[in-house]
């Protein structure tokens, strides 16, 4: 144990031994006072017995806190910044008195006999931080309620990274806690890593709680009195007041977080974070009748309610584990537990599992009770939740109505000024913007996708799946032609054949440079949409997302390492990702995980084995659906570079993309023939040519890339997948124009190839070859004006033009335009 | 690619050495072109000016030298800033032997600043050579230093993301973000969102608590009103009915209940949803569950299985339209079928849309909306006229058009190849990609009236005359063989003696 590293050691005013203990008295008189009042909601008189209490104990961070705390309760805390940062300083303030204090204790009693009141956490396995070490020095300076009440802050302000970096010190240094604040610190860190889907961690936390409070034999009520009197000794006791109304607002969060996390793979889209969550939100609405009551009635939960919470927060991470026969279970359980209470929590839960089970229509039922629909924020819950269901029944535009409404719902919370941090904790703005945003990608709309997601950032921004889908809007505006860039296509692709003079003289010229759509650029007008709308910007996004895959897969593979005996290696190394990441890890042998026991049939297992095995289970699908998201991101990378005219980092991504492990033959066709373009753009069409001819069979003969399944398997949406081969300058070559969400089918990605090759082999001076090449890509793309446009230039190099004429007139995406000053190009 | 002739380089080194006062800029501006044509560009300009550069480096500074060197400066700062900087830089410099103070001397001679010279090492270390990436890490990393030393620097938002990601990149150079965070809330961050990913840093370390809660509150209510007056504008009556299927018309209140749920039912909604209806007059069988979840969560009601409806009811559809919106103008509606999206599936597709018309509206279907001009949803208009031009006399006809061609003869069925209106678009739409459609449509008239045909198209006049050409030559020589056909050229002769 160290002591911190005082670095202002500022001696504060301490009391002289001998009035101390008159104004301990008569300090402690008025503490009691003043937590009765708080207590009592008689806020303003608490108030002022700290105001006066503040006179006598100038400068005691305690009373600083507490008085933040009751102002915050009498006007509901419209600033929390500056709640935030009187409690910081309040925490500061006691770290360095206790400091002093202890220096003061270590010079009275010689250097050598140090360690004094620290012995409280000594039995503690868990490691101490050197900053948490203040806390052991005695509850004078202790430390945690306020830290606790910093992260009650934070999460209400939805910065659960912030939150859990702030609450994790003090679940380290638990064993040492009262158990009322014990207990308030797992349910709030539960809430958090729910929040952030940290299923292993919010397992532990569940785990530990069951052993540590032993839910069946829980704190006798009658020895809730000694704590409080404890309490009463020092001079703080709202502090500890303030903690029951506090947590309160976390107390009944069982509900929709996260609902169906991760991708869905027929979908080819995922919602995290659909279902919102009821954080706080019953309460607020509760917090009036119950509270007084509770507060009063004892300081921790009696044993039946703690079972029922616990049993919440149980359902909750299986659901987020995905474990639906357990989670199905469980959730009997519960409601057995809680019969003959407000089941509203539970009724939410069952409507969550139906909608995960796929049972739409039972789901709807569950969530249409007149409950959810009596006042804004559940109404927005409600239409969200609803959106949800009908995202998964394939009605997207209704989903997108129902998103809207829940979004105008949240938004009239805010329309109360100044907002409340109770009315911030309530607002899911963000969250339903963000799944606003993944519809409007669904719908084909890029611009108004992007608008969304740039409101769901405060919230998403750590999520590398949230910036992969935030480039897919430029991406997609790129294929509906509202981007332009050289050498990506897009579906409004036409070619303009420019027609000069008359008669016998008359002239065809193909104009190459307009291989692009008639809108323009007149799509992306407005300043912000230009912001966020770009390839430039797309390039941003997917380079964010990849940062932050690398890292959470770095963490996980600390976690990983840590608690070995959950996961069995579920974590596999990538290999340098090409992406010149030397810290990328070499993690562990990729052993496969212990899958069994994944559904919990058994019903004589214990139910930690089953949350290990849920554990293993989701982990697995993490795994995969990073591996998944690592292909679609360096896959975008590399058109996004080839769009930017980056030949060469394109050409390093694609790279990259083969190196994937287990990586889908969709994304391995994608990466040959980017790498291939890219080559052809550094003027190296025979290194093109050689990348490209993996798919050649038997002569000129080419083998589908892909087939069907993995095509459907190489997840997401593959919208603006689009390649392109620059060969020859007359003709620029390639491509499909694919179907957003549906990608490319295998025979088309066949025919690209056939394109593809041909352009290599006529750069070549290959010409037979190429034309055989291109006659067979034409037959599969026939619509194709790049592949029109490869053949009429194949025809061309042979002097057949003739037969080209004959190619335009009948090509779709031919345009005729006269000739006039306009044909110079 | 074509290899650019050693011309052009040549060309470009005289540019750069005759820079005079006067002609600086048009120069520069004329150099500037050449690097926006593309990668092509950038690189070979990029290699005559690096060549210049070092060419003039051992020289004594003369005035005439100032000035190509403030005209090199420029130019490089312009590649600098262009997309295709990187891969052109690492591709010039694969010719040039790189000495160990190459970098350095050379920003030096271009007077780069610290952000451009992190640009020029970013740029490097990405370089396929792995010494020039060495060597572009190194200078990053140096350049880097140097402006968490001095942050007065002016730095973009898109290099501190570039800045950013490369120092994430690499291992050891974290210790430098920290810096780079302070360097950061130090520059004038004007743009708002500033889109690098934050750090995982211990919160209470993080000097400026606030920034977090900035961000949340930053979003404020007008962003937030703006945005659901967009989302709300996109929300289409049309998609939604489509979604939820046949359910919706089972009777006149749920269908005016589904239907006022967006506002508002003006005439290019109705149009839309007409267009999505006859879209989708099959196949929506499968709908019934979205229909049941929506009823039962929106309007509060229960729905019966039993009675599922197979197909869209016109005449409720119709109906509740005109009691939601009595003042439609259905001769609107009709023109407003030309948007995104239409398309008429097959023939009963067409007979449903021709049904919703007479029972909503009893004047003539206005054919000015059709085929008055080109639509710019081609595919639409094309997929509407295929049907439109066999469909029997009383579900549609085109007798009372204006431009009617009256030629003697029996009347044609429903009157389309008279119709001059007809012939003009669809000779346009040969013309924009659609040949082969409307070649098929024709196939009927060459059988059964060619000459009516022929005196039609004679009558129209494109820019490739792709159409009118192609009926000529199929009808003109059995109409010059047959003598009774005389009044027939002569007519010919008269509208358009140009054609031949």
């Amino acid at each position: 144990m160290e002591p911190p590293a005082a670095k202002e050691a500022p001696s504060p005013p301490l009391q002289p031994a001998a009035e101390e203990d008159a104004m301990l008295s008569a300090t402690a008189v008025m503490a009691k006072e003043a937590s009765v009042a708080f207590q009592g909601r008689r806020y303003a008189d608490c108030a002022e017995v700290l105001t006066r209490l503040l006179d006598m104990k100038e400068g005691d961070p305690k009373v600083h806190h507490n008085m933040a705390i009751t102002k915050a309760f009498l006007d509901g805390c419209p600033d929390s910044n500056r709640l935030l940062k009187i409690l910081c300083d309040a925490k500061r303030r006691s770290e360095e008195l206790a400091c002093a204090t202890r220096e003061q204790a270590d010079s009275a009693n010689g250097v050598g006999n140090s360690a004094p009141s620290g012995s409280r956490g000594s039995g503690v396995a868990l490691p101490f931080s050197a900053t948490h070490n203040v806390s052991t020095y005695g509850d004078e300076f202790d430390t945690t309620i306020i830290t606790f009440n910093m992260a009650v802050i934070l999460y209400h302000l939805h910065d659960y990274e912030s939150a859990l970096s702030v609450l994790d010190p003090l679940y380290r240094n638990i064993e040492p806690m009262d158990e009322t604040t014990a207990l308030h610190v797992c349910f709030l860190l539960l809430d958090i890593t729910l929040a952030l889907q940290d299923a292993t961690k919010a397992a532990d936390i569940i785990q530990y709680m069951e052993r540590a409070f032993g839910v069946a034999n829980i704190t006798s009520p009658n020895e809730n009195p000694s704590i409080a009197q404890q309490q009463l000794a020092q001079p703080k006791p709202p502090v500890k007041i303030s903690v029951p109304p506090d947590s309160e607002l976390n107390a009944y969060a069982g509900g929709y977080e996260n609902l169906s996390a991760g991708i869905l793979p027929d979908d080819q889209i995922e919602f995290e974070s659909l279902y919102s969550s009821f954080d706080g939100h019953q309460n607020l609405g509760r917090r009036i009748f119950n509270d007084f009551s509770r507060a009063s009635a004892d300081l921790a939960a009696t044993a039946a309610d703690l079972k029922v919470r616990l049993q919440i927060y149980k359902v909750r991470l299986l659901l987020l584990t995905r474990n639906l026969k357990v989670a199905k279970r469980e959730l009997k359980v519960l409601m057995n537990m809680a019969r003959g209470r407000d089941s509203s929590t539970e009724l939410l839960l069952k409507s969550q599992l139906e909608y995960a089970r796929g049972n739409y229509r039972k789901a709807v039922k569950l969530l249409s009770t007149p409950h959810n629909r009596a006042e804004p924020a559940m109404l927005a819950i409600f239409y969200n939740n609803l959106g949800c269901i009908l995202h998964r029944q394939r009605s997207y535009h209704t989903s997108i109505w129902c998103f809207s409404k829940a979004l105008k719902y949240t938004l009239s919370l805010r329309s109360e000024k100044p907002m409340k941090l109770s009315t911030l904790s309530q607002d899911k703005s963000c969250l339903i913007s963000y799944n606003c945003g993944v519809q409007h990608l669904m719908c084909g709309k890029p611009l108004l996708a992007a608008s969304c997601f740039r409101e769901a950032m405060p919230l998403f921004y750590k999520r590398p799946l949230f910036w992969l889908r935030f480039s897919e809007c430029s991406l997609l505006a790129l294929e509906k032609g509202l981007l332009c860039a050289k050498g990506a296509s897009s579906c409004n692709d036409e070619i303009e054949v420019i027609v000069v003079g008359s008669g016998q003289w008359r002239q065809l010229i193909v104009n190459h440079v307009s291989l692009r759509s008639n809108l323009g650029c007149a799509g992306v007008t407005s300043g912000e949409h230009k912001k966020l709308v770009s390839l430039g910007f797309a390039r941003q996004c997917l380079l964010n997302a990849l940062l932050l895959l690398n890292a959470t897969e770095q963490e996980n593979w600390v976690t990983t390492s840590n608690a070995e005996d959950y996961i069995q290696g579920t974590l596999q190394g990538y290999k340098n990702s090409g992406q010149k990441n030397t810290t990328s890890t070499d993690s562990k042998t990729p052993s496969a995980p212990t899958l069994a026991n994944v559904n919990g049939e058994q019903k004589g297992t214990s139910l930690n084995a089953t949350l290990q095995s849920s554990l293993a289970f989701y982990n697995e699908i993490c795994r995969k659906e990073n591996l998944k998201m690592r292909q679609a991101i360096l896959g975008n990378l590399a058109f996004v570079e080839l769009c930017l005219e980056n030949p060469l980092k394109a050409l390093s991504y694609a790279k990259s993309v083969m190196q994937v492990k287990d990586c889908s033959r969709m994304y391995i066709f994608l990466s040959h023939v980017y790498a291939a373009e890219a080559l052809c753009t550094l003027n190296r069409p025979t290194d093109a040519a050689e990348k490209l001819s993996v798919y050649i069979r038997d002569g000129n003969d080419i083998e589908l890339p892909y087939n069907m399944e993995n095509s459907e398997k190489a997840l997401v949406e593959k919208d603006s997948d689009s390649e392109d081969l620059a060969a020859a300058t007359v003709t620029k070559v390639a491509t499909e124009e694919s179907e957003y969400s549906e990608g490319l089918r295998p025979e088309e990605a066949r025919g690209v190839l056939y394109i593809n090759l041909a352009m290599t082999a006529a750069v070549q001076g290959k010409v037979e070859q190429a034309n055989y090449m291109v006659s067979r890509g034409l037959a599969m793309l026939p619509n194709n004006p790049r592949a029109v446009l490869a053949s009429v230039y194949i025809d061309l190099l042979q002097g057949k033009s003739q037969e080209a004429v004959v190619k335009l007139r009948h090509c779709r995406n031919v345009r005729f335009r006269p000739g006039s000053i306009a044909a110079s190009s | 690619m074509i290899p650019v002739s050693a011309d052009v380089a040549a060309e470009l080194r005289l540019l750069f050495e005759c820079a005079t006062d006067s002609n600086f800029d048009s120069i520069r501006r004329e150099i500037c072109q050449l690097v926006d044509s593309g990668l092509d560009g950038c690189i070979l300009v990029l290699r005559v000016c690096l060549n210049q550069v070092l060419l003039n480096a051992g020289e004594v500074k003369n005035l005439q030298l100032q000035l190509q060197q403030r005209l090199l400066s420029d130019v490089f700062r312009y590649c600098l800033r262009k997309t295709c900087f990187t891969t052109s830089f690492c591709e010039v410099l694969t010719t040039i032997a790189l000495t160990d103070d190459f970098l350095e001397s050379l920003s030096n001679l271009l007077e780069l600043s610290v952000a451009e010279k992190i640009g020029v090492g970013l740029a490097l270390s990405d370089s396929e050579n792995s010494e020039i990436k060495q060597k572009g890490q190194w200078f990053s990393i140096a350049q880097i230093e140097e402006l968490c030393m001095n942050p007065i620097q002016s730095v973009s938002n898109d290099q501190i993301h570039e800045i950013v990601v490369f120092l994430h990149q690499y291992d050891g150079l974290l210790k430098h973000l920290d810096t780079l965070n302070n360097v950061v809330s130090l520059l004038k961050v004007t743009e708002r969102p500033f889109f690098a990913p934050v750090t995982n840093g211990d919160f209470d370390r993080q000097p400026n608590l606030s920034r977090h809660l900035d961000m949340y509150l930053g979003s404020t209510n007008d962003d937030f009103e703006s945005l659901l007056s967009e989302i709300g504008k996109e929300i289409s009556m049309a998609d939604i009915v489509a979604e939820l299927g046949y359910g919706c018309t089972v009777d006149n209140t749920r269908c005016k209940e589904i239907l006022s749920i967006v506002e508002p039912l003006d005439d290019v909604a109705i149009s839309k949803l007409l267009g999505a209806v006859v879209g989708t007059h099959s196949g929506l069988g499968d709908a019934h569950n979205r229909y049941a979840t929506f009823v039962s969560a929106i309007l509060n009601s229960h729905t019966n299985d039993s009675s599922q409806l197979t197909k869209w009811n016109a005449d409720v559809l119709v109906d509740s339209i005109n009691e939601l919106a009595p003042s439609t103008n259905w001769v609107r509606v009709m023109e407003y079928l030309d948007h995104e999206g239409f398309n008429i599936p097959d023939e009963t597709g067409f007979y449903l849309l021709m049904s919703i018309y007479t029972r909503a509206c009893k004047d003539p279907f206005p054919l000015h909306a059709v085929c008055g001009s080109l639509w710019k949803n081609r595919e639409g208009q094309i997929s509407f006229l295929k049907h439109a031009v066999s469909a029997s006399p009383d579900k549609f006809t085109f007798a009372h058009s204006s431009r009617h061609l009256d030629l003697a003869g029996p009347s044609q069925g429903n009157h389309a190849w008279s119709c001059l209106d007809l012939l003009e678009v669809l000779c346009q739409l040969a013309e924009v990609g659609y040949a082969t459609s409307v070649r098929s449509m024709l196939e009927y008239p060459l059988g059964h009236c060619p000459e009516l045909l022929l005196v039609g198209v004679s009558h129209v006049t494109t820019v490739y005359n792709l159409l009118q050409y192609e009926v000529l030559s199929c009808i003109f020589p059995a109409l010059l063989k047959d003598p009774t056909k005389h009044n027939v050229m002569n007519y010919l002769w008269h509208t358009n003696p140009y054609v031949n």
